[in-house]
Formats: C-alpha cells, sequence, structure tokens
C-alpha cells in the first residue's frame, strides 16, 4: 500500500537545528521532536511521502529496519495529530 | 476531606479555593460571595490548603497544593493561606501575563530557572539551600519577552541557566536546543500561542539545562 501522507495543517513548528517543537495551534498541545522524527517531519512535509522514503533509502542498506523504524515513526506522529494519512 | 471551599472569580472561569478545616480560608482575599452563577466555566480544586491538623500525633506543617502539585509548605496556616492569595492572584494574571510554573532561584550570583520540582521545601532545594541557593517564594516566573523573565524578588533578569530534573545519578546530565524549549514550554499556565513560543526559543534556545542528582555537585557546575 502506498501512503498518502503529509503534514497537518495550522501546526506551528520551531525548528533549532536538527530538533523541533510542535505546537497545535488549536489545542495548545505542544510535541517535541528528536532528529530523527524532525527529519522525517521535514521531508514528509517538504516533499511528501514517496520521495522522503526515496531519499532515506539511498543512505540506509538494510531497507526492512529502515521501512520498520519510519513506519513506526510516522504512526507515532499520526497519533499524536501531526500528520494525516490520506 | 475538605472541609472549606470558596470560588475566586476570574476572567474565563471561577477558581475554587478549598481547605481541610472550616474557616481556613477566612483571610483568603479575592474570594467571591456564594457559588458561581449557573452556566460559567468551574475549575474544582485548583487551590487546596491542607492545615495543620492538631488532633493528630503527626502533625504536618500545612501545605498549598497547586491543582495536585504542592507548591508551598509554610510555618503555619496564616503563611500559607497569604501564599495562597499571591499565587492566586498571579494565575489570574496569566489570562494576560505568560506565566509558567517554574521558580526563579539564584546560585552562585547568578540567575536562573528551577524546574526540576515545584514545591518551596523539597529535600533537593533545601539541599541546594545550604550550599547558599536561593529561591523565589512564589512558584511561577512571568516571561517578560526579549529573553527576560520576571519575578517578585528579582524584577526582570535573563537567565543564566537552567535546573531540570532528569535522571544523571553520575555526572551533569546538560540539555540544550528544543528538548530544553519543550520542557518549559509545557509547564506554561494556559495555552501557548505561536508567537511566544517562537519568543521563547529566542530566550531558550540558547541556554543550557542542567540536571544532577547530587545538588552539591550542581551548585559547582554552576559557579564554575
Amino acid at each position: 500500500m502506498v501512503r498518502r501522507m503529509r503534514s497537518v495543517p495550522d501546526l506551528h513548528v520551531e525548528w533549532i537545528e536538527d530538533e523541533a517543537i510542535v505546537l497545535d495551534t488549536h489545542s495548545g498541545e505542544l510535541h517535541y521532536l528528536n532528529p530523527p522524527a524532525a527529519l522525517v517531519y521535514a521531508l514528509i512535509a517538504e516533499s511528501g511521502y514517496p520521495n522522503t522514503l526515496q531519499a532515506l533509502e539511498r543512505h540506509r542498506a538494510d531497507l526492512y529496519a529502515l521501512h520498520d523504524a519510519l513506519d513506526e515513526l510516522i504512526e507515532g506522529m499520526v497519533d499524536k495529530g501531526l500528520l494525516l494519512d490520506d | 476531606m475538605w472541609a472549606d471551599s470558596r470560588w475566586i472569580a476570574a476572567p474565563d472561569g471561577w477558581l475554587e479555593a478549598r481547605a481541610t478545616a472550616a474557616g481556613a480560608l477566612d483571610r483568603l482575599e479575592l474570594l467571591e460571595p456564594g457559588l458561581p452563577p449557573a452556566g460559567a466555566s468551574r475549575f474544582e480544586g485548583v487551590f487546596s490548603v491542607v492545615v495543620n491538623d492538631r488532633s493528630k500525633k503527626l502533625r504536618r506543617l500545612p501545605t498549598l497544593y497547586f491543582k495536585k502539585a504542592p507548591v508551598f509548605t509554610g510555618r503555619d496556616d496564616i503563611e500559607v493561606v497569604r501564599m495562597t492569595t499571591s499565587v492566586a492572584q498571579t494565575v489570574m494574571r496569566s489570562v494576560t501575563s505568560p506565566t509558567y510554573l517554574v521558580t526563579a532561584c539564584e546560585i552562585h550570583r547568578r540567575l536562573g530557572l528551577y524546574a526540576r520540582d515545584v514545591h518551596n521545601r523539597s529535600s533537593y532545594r533545601l539541599k541546594l539551600a545550604r550550599v547558599g541557593g536561593r529561591f523565589s517564594e512564589n512558584p511561577f516566573v512571568t516571561f517578560a519577552g526579549k529573553g527576560t523573565f520576571e519575578c517578585h524578588e528579582w524584577g526582570a533578569f535573563s537567565p543564566e541557566f537552567v535546573v531540570l530534573g532528569l535522571p544523571a545519578p553520575d555526572d551533569v546530565v546538560r540539555t540544550t536546543g528544543a528538548l530544553l524549549v519543550f520542557l518549559i514550554a509545557t509547564r506554561r499556565i494556559r495555552k501557548l500561542s505561536s508567537s511566544e513560543l517562537h519568543e521563547l526559543v529566542g530566550a531558550l534556545g540558547t541556554l543550557e539545562a542542567l540536571s544532577a542528582d547530587d545538588p552539591e555537585l550542581l551548585a559547582t557546575t554552576i559557579g564554575g
């Protein structure tokens, strides 16, 4: 199944070097993204899920581990209301 | 358990102050007579005063709780009710002033933000006080923008450090960047706006937070 992820609108993101803080301006909820999560979030927000996957696959030899880690990160961000899975 | 309950009218709702002894809140300022009007927003148990129970063998010092957290233990009930008034005023002002449940502190003549705990008599604070640490009496600070915070004791100040309570059994753990800003931002009373978060990043983004299980090691590290 091909995912069609995109970032949720109306979120305010503050980037500090390779980390981020995301504020849901409606609920006031705050989220901290560590460097791997912030990288995935930024890539998906900028260029969508298929391009993000391709970009990451170019740098990782172990694709099964990459897909597992990516799925876990993305599920976490969907659960927290940072990404939408269309 | 609660023998006294009164209501304080805040701009966005009614805040309950309650105590374990009848009449304990008689000296509390800001009280409104009677109950909140029907349909008004109510926030129960915002301030809880557990007074000294003289009927019990093991006496505990009177303590103010903000929501569920103990924030101030005083020598007597009068002191705790006075602090309840001060804390209630701060919480009411937080509608218009950015307020954080973080305590201003001074360690080795350097001013900082203490976010390890919120209780004025925590064992960690008492140990820091023995090596010269001082703490603002009010458990909150106001973010004044342009990198400064405000408290009653020291007015507006630019913090030079932040104290956190991350596990650090053997050495000092240092926290910077987004994680530090996030941990302080979660102490905001009421909703944080995106512009305030941006300013907070400017104020804290270059600071370093220190955690150490040993308070003497923490103080020595801050003192340089």
